[in-house]
């Protein structure tokens, strides 16, 4: 086979189904009027499980983030599925199990296994096709799920998105007379370009970005809505940054990482905490997790509040908004 | 061996002779303060994928800046002098009209001026505000000088999967300074955001359009994100210059060891930039590889009319040496995992969410319904309405609408948007969260090439059009 005749999206097919057959529980769906009877063949030592609820995947395995089902717990827009049956693989590696349909109404519930390890708890091991399981004329239907979507709406959007890419196709083929499109083109692309430039032209001296869309940036002056701060330090943070930055490296002991503890994730006090972080170079500063305890470790701790956050540390420079402090081993805790 | 500080700024020093050797007879140069800025794009490219690189096996950005910009100057300096006493001095230098020349000289640079004039102005008062700014580009920045390799954990490493080339470059300046202005992240992305809309009028003005030439330049200069982006810090537009270099490079009229150079600069440019400038690049090694393979009928590119095969190998062994550290290490950063393994068993999630996609695109660029009502998207980015997305749709158009011989290669860069298109579907985060943040910087990194190369089939004029035939001919072939 010369190189050339082989498609990436071949090559990516062969690896899908063999990746594919590597984590795949069969499993034999048989309906009937009252219950769901599936007789699923996977690995030995392993658990079955049955989960059913909407599709509100993808929901990575713990223990095995490869393998990943459509039907899992709860997301923060969907509720979740739940677990319908839990029944162990025999020494053949057959699981058999009945799902009750009673409850089951018109609207359509996914339906799908995994195999879990026996021995390690949690860990998953395969899955099994989706399903979908309803009632249709008082009699349960088991389908893929693959087909229902399929025989869903969803195709006028994959079909719209077909014809497009049918259109582009078509439209490639067109023949067009250059030499007298680009006469007539390019006084278009021209005038287009110079309406872009007016836009800026116009546009208003204090224009600043969003709200959405962004408008045109000015093009001869600009009149910020800044205080007339000559330090561009102060721009970007609050007023007096950078004699406080000077302070911490003046007091910070040569070769240290100062460890800055900001008050929240979100907000100034995050931004002034990378902020301060990087201008500290060339004193090493990293940013922790305001969760992080100081209590349980010494070292040298930037905060950008009030004082210490420990009781008996050592504050080794303050000023209004921040203060440098160190927990040395036996300080009181 | 620790370099002194003062020599690092060799780095930005040597883009320029080392460019302007690299891209020499790339293209007949119409303007030289054009070819100047595609130059020390080419330039700073291949200093970045090499000093990176270094950064990546160990050499601190510190030692390896100066080194290599002081290689690169050297380098640069000596072929171009070469070059230049190989010359055949028996040769009338071109008579250029003087018309002309202000045209192609004194246009881009006035032009340039008059689009960077409010955002040079703002870099020089406000520091960067960006999240993005200030929380990862940054802190690469200061630490891609000293630690080697870089540090891919830890709180303070936001995003670390992203590459440090730009950081190289603001580290550098800064360093003979004393310490990071908050302003120089901004001038670095500024200065090669001007760079790249030389390079534009370049590509164009090279192929006898600079009309057209001033008219894309007045375009991306002019839209409100990519000038945004481009004071901003961020590296979107700075990749978007890489892009449109390797898109250059891959469709020179005259194919040859510098068009592959090029490419490869613009290709080395990107994959030191932004985590996406890896699918880029690899998408110029396919594209170079497969002209390699299906030599001397090459139809992606038109590097295979030409015999350049051992050139293509050379390019891709060297381009495989500068990837592999940098490939090699962010293999260690472990994020969400794709969705590849039980795909075939959850197949009908997976048209569900190509379905998703598909809407939440029209929702964002068209202002069409929105498929998730009550999702987790970002409330500042309401759709719809963006200049330069409709002005990309535009060039997409154009560049579909019937074939033109000779135009540019968009080849790659539709390959990153594919990749990050069957990235987005197999991901475990939420599809409206990814479409929010992707779908505009995407936009942007292909948009200077995409605007270039639809300007180009619009309105350069056509050397493979033979005209009207004579009636002679046109007899014969009647007959």
């Amino acid at each position: 086979m010369k190189p050339s005749s082989v498609s990436p999206i071949g090559l990516l097919s062969v690896a899908l189904l063999v990746c594919s057959g590597c984590s795949r529980v069969a499993v034999e769906w048989t309906p009937g009027p009252e219950e769901v009877e599936l007789v699923a063949k996977g690995p030995k030592d392993a658990v079955l499980l049955v989960l059913a609820g909407p599709p509100n995947g993808p929901h990575t395995m713990p223990g095995n983030p490869k393998i990943w089902t459509t039907v899992g717990p709860d997301k923060p827009w969907a509720p979740g599925g739940l677990e319908v049956t839990r029944v162990p693989f025999d020494s053949t590696g057959t699981a058999r199990a009945k799902i009750p349909a009673g409850p089951l109404g018109n609207e359509p519930v996914l339906v799908q296994a995994v195999a879990l390890s026996a021995t390690e708890a949690g860990r998953a091991l395969a899955v099994s096709d989706c399903v979908v399981v309803f009632r249709k004329d008082g009699a349960v239907v088991v389908r893929p799920h693959l087909l229902h979507v399929a025989r869903s709406p969803v195709w006028w959007t994959l079909g719209g998105a077909l014809a497009l890419v049918v259109l582009g196709v078509l439209a490639r083929r067109v023949r067009l007379p250059w030499r007298r499109v680009s006469v007539v083109a390019l006084p278009l692309v021209l005038l287009a370009a110079a309406w872009l430039v007016w836009l800026r032209a116009r546009a208003p001296a204090d224009a600043t970005p969003g709200p959405w869309p962004d408008p045109s940036l000015p093009l001869i002056s600009r009149r910020l809505p800044l205080p007339p701060v000559k330090d561009p330090v102060d721009r970007v943070t609050r007023p007096g940054f950078r004699a406080f930055l000077d302070g911490v490296r003046e007091n910070a002991p040569p070769g240290e990482t100062i460890s800055i503890l900001p008050a929240a994730t979100e907000g100034p006090t995050w931004h002034d905490a990378w902020q301060a972080a990087w201008m500290l170079w060339p004193v090493r500063a990293v940013v922790l997790d305001p969760k992080t305890d100081p209590w349980a470790s010494r070292g040298l701790y930037l905060t950008l509040d009030d004082g210490p956050k420990r009781p008996g540390a050592r504050v080794l420079f303050k000023n209004g908004a921040a203060c440098l402090w160190r927990v040395q081993e036996g300080d009181p805790k | 061996v620790t370099a002194g500080p003062a020599l690092l700024p060799l780095l930005l020093l040597a883009a320029a002779p080392l460019g302007l050797w690299l891209a020499r007879g790339l293209l007949p140069a119409r303007s030289r303060v054009a070819r100047f800025g595609t130059a020390t794009l080419a330039g700073a490219g291949v200093l970045m994928g090499v000093v990176h690189a270094l950064l990546c096996v160990g050499v601190p950005a510190r030692l390896g800046a100066p080194l290599v910009g002081a290689a690169g100057l050297a380098a640069g300096c000596w072929l171009l002098a070469r070059e230049w006493r190989r010359r055949d001095p028996s040769a009338a230098p071109a008579r250029r009209r003087p018309a002309r020349t202000a045209l192609l000289e004194g246009a881009p640079l006035a032009l340039l001026g008059l689009l960077l004039f409010v955002p040079l102005s703002d870099a020089r008062q406000i520091g960067i505000t960006e999240n993005d700014t200030v929380r990862i580009w940054a802190p690469k920045a200061v630490r891609a000088l000293t630690e080697a390799p870089p540090r891919l954990e830890g709180w303070d490493q936001a995003h670390p999967e992203y590459p440090r080339g730009v950081a190289i470059l603001t580290g550098a300046l800064s360093m003979p300074l004393g310490g990071l202005d908050p302003r120089l992240p901004r001038f670095v992305g500024l200065f090669l955001f001007a760079a790249t809309l030389l390079c534009a009028f370049d590509a164009l003005s090279a192929r006898g359009n600079p009309w057209g030439g001033l008219a894309a330049m007045a375009i991306l200069g002019s839209l409100p994100v990519p000038m945004r982006h481009a004071t901003s810090g961020l590296m979107d537009g700075t990749l978007g210059g890489f892009i449109l270099l390797a898109g250059l490079g891959l469709s020179a009229p005259a194919p040859g060891r510098r068009a592959i150079a090029v490419a490869v600069a613009g290709a080395w440019g990107a994959l030191a930039t932004k985590d996406e400038g890896l699918p880029f690049f690899g998408a110029v090694m396919l594209v170079l590889a497969w002209d390699f393979i299906r030599r001397p009928r090459g139809w992606t590119v038109q590097l295979g009319q030409a015999i350049e095969r051992p050139r293509i190998a050379t390019a891709l062994v060297l381009s495989a040496l500068v990837a592999a550290p940098w490939v090699l290490l962010r293999s260690q950063v472990h994020g969400e995992p794709l969705l590849l393994q039980n795909s075939p068993q959850n197949a009908g999630l997976l048209l569900m969410r190509a379905d998703l996609i598909l809407r939440e695109l029209g929702h964002l660029a068209l202002g069409l319904q929105n498929p998730f009502p009550g999702g987790y998207s970002q409330p500042d980015v309401p759709p719809g309405g963006d200049l330069m997305v409709f002005t990309a749709i535009a060039c997409g158009v154009v560049l579909l609408v019937g074939r033109r011989r000779g135009g540019f290669t968009v080849l790659p860069a539709m390959l990153l948007l594919v990749t990050d298109f069957f990235v987005i579907a197999f991901s475990t985060v939420g599809i409206d969260w990814q479409l929010v943040t992707a779908y505009n910087r995407l936009t942007l990194q292909v948009f200077p090439l995409l605007l270039v190369a639809a300007v180009d089939k619009l309105t350069s004029p056509d050397p493979a059009d033979p005209g009207p035939a004579p009636a002679e001919a046109r007899a014969a072939a009647a007959a």
